[in-house]
Order: structure tokens, then C-alpha cells, then sequence
């Protein structure tokens, strides 16, 4: 609950320094007030969603697998809503516009990779119950190395 | 899970089999795709001009394989539920029914 209100209070003062930095980079503009509001309205809807959903995790299958109730049609939409994001919508949109086919063969890569995934990976996942690629060969292999170059090449992938 | 279940297991004929099935059908499924793609990706890199060759009026080829890729990998991904759901999942149903007993 404390980190929740502490996020909350975090998102709320950003936004509110945010408009006024802006209010004062355009000064004869006002504020937009409906835009505001639903910026507010979604960013506590979906805090609440979260709320809500940490309180029912209780294990780590239920973190990582929702508790193995899913069922395929929506972990489909789940996919797919996750794919339909500002990654895809902006960056692949401006990808092709500022590199043409390049970028669009550049989104083709991106497609290739998931049938790999399910082909190579998503049978031992689950039969051995593991949730992550380094999971399963750290359990096939010494444990230390492996994690150890799993979140090495982790870290690398978010920082470039 | 004890290991003398483990060895009744894997002394199951049909458990090798479905062993090897699995594998051999999942590496060709990968390496098929993959030879496509990066055929795809040779051809983009070393010939550019084969690509751009108008097959409809004046959309390429480029266009044409591109729209095309994303359908064959929802084919591939179509033949793998249809392999796991219709053919292993029964194969295994049956190999853990044998060991229990």
C-alpha cells in the first residue's frame, strides 16, 4: 500500500510539474484541461488494476504465469495488446517512414523470433514449470555462470 | 517423482519415440523458417534489384514477400499447435497413464 500511494504521489507530481514547465515554455496557451483528466483517469485505472492485482500474488507462478489459469485466447490478447504499443505504433511507423523497406524488414526480424521462441523454447518452459530462458539453463547447467551471463546480456540489452 | 518412476519412463518405447519425434520436428520447423528468412535477407542484401522487380502493376517483389512472410509464420505456428495439441499432448497423456500404473 505504501508503495502504491508513493508511486501515485510520484506520477501526480511529475504531471504537475510537467504542465507547468509547459505552461511556462507557452505562455499564452491554457491548460488542457480534458486531456488532463484523462490522463489522470487512465494512469489511476491502471494503478488500481495493479493494485488490485498484486494484493491476489501470492506465489511465483502466479507472478510470472498467473497462477496457470490463463487460457489461450487471452494470453493471445495479452500478447498482442502488449505488441500494440508506442514500440510498434510509433517507432516501426517511423522506422519505415525515415528508412523505407529496411525498416520494414527490420519489423519482419521481430516476427521471425516468436515462432523460434515457440519452436525451441516454450516445450521445455513448460515441462520443466520454469518462467525464464535463464531459468532453464541454469537448471540443465551450473548455476552461477549462467545467471550470471543471463544478467549481464539482460543489462546489456536494456542499456543499448 | 522418484527416479525408479524416471527410469520406467524412459524405458517407455513410446517416450523415445515421441522423444525424437518432438525434437526432429521442432529443429526442422526452425531451420526451415530460418533458411527462408535469411534467404530473404541475402537476397535484400546481395541482389536488391531482384526485389525490386514490379510483379502487380508497380508493386515489388520486396512488398510482395514482405506481406507474405508474416502469413507463412502464422502457417508454421498453425502446424505446431496443431502437432502439439493433436498428437503429442495424447502420446504424453498415455506415457504418464502406463507409468502410474
Amino acid at each position: 500500500m505504501k508503495a502504491f500511494v508513493l508511486k501515485a504521489t510520484l506520477v501526480l507530481s511529475t504531471l504537475v510539474w510537467s504542465s507547468a514547465a509547459f505552461a511556462a515554455e507557452t505562455q499564452s496557451r491554457e491548460p488542457n484541461v480534458p486531456a488532463i483528466i484523462m490522463f489522470l483517469l487512465f494512469v489511476s485505472l491502471t494503478l488500481g488494476i495493479t493494485y488490485w492485482a498484486a494484493k491476489r500474488t501470492r506465489t511465483a507462478t502466479d507472478f510470472y504465469a498467473a497462477g496457470r489459469t490463463i487460457t489461450g485466447t487471452q494470453n493471445g490478447l495479452a500478447i498482442a495488446g502488449d505488441l500494440l504499443s508506442a514500440a510498434t505504433l510509433l517507432g516501426i511507423s517511423s522506422l519505415i517512414f525515415a528508412k523505407g523497406y529496411d525498416g520494414y524488414m527490420y519489423c519482419l526480424c521481430l516476427l521471425v523470433a516468436f515462432p523460434m521462441m515457440l519452436f525451441i523454447m516454450a516445450e521445455r518452459l513448460r515441462n520443466l514449470g520454469k518462467y525464464t530462458f535463464a531459468d532453464i539453463t541454469a537448471f540443465r547447467l551450473s548455476q552461477r555462470p549462467v545467471r550470471i551471463v543471463a544478467a549481464f546480456s539482460g543489462l546489456v540489452v536494456v542499456i543499448f | 517423482m522418484t527416479s525408479e518412476l524416471h527410469q520406467r519412463i524412459r524405458g517407455n518405447p513410446k517416450y523415445q519415440d515421441l522423444v525424437r519425434r518432438r525434437g526432429r520436428a521442432a529443429w526442422l520447423l526452425t531451420v526451415i523458417t530460418l533458411g527462408l528468412f535469411f534467404a530473404f535477407i541475402l537476397v535484400a542484401a546481395l541482389d536488391p534489384g531482384l526485389l525490386a522487380t514490379p510483379v502487380i502493376g508497380i508493386t515489388t517483389l520486396a512488398v510482395v514477400v514482405g506481406a507474405l512472410m508474416p502469413v507463412y509464420l502464422w502457417f508454421v505456428t498453425g502446424i505446431y499447435i496443431r502437432l502439439t495439441s493433436q498428437d503429442y499432448d495424447k502420446i504424453i497423456e498415455q506415457i504418464t497413464r502406463e507409468a502410474n500404473q
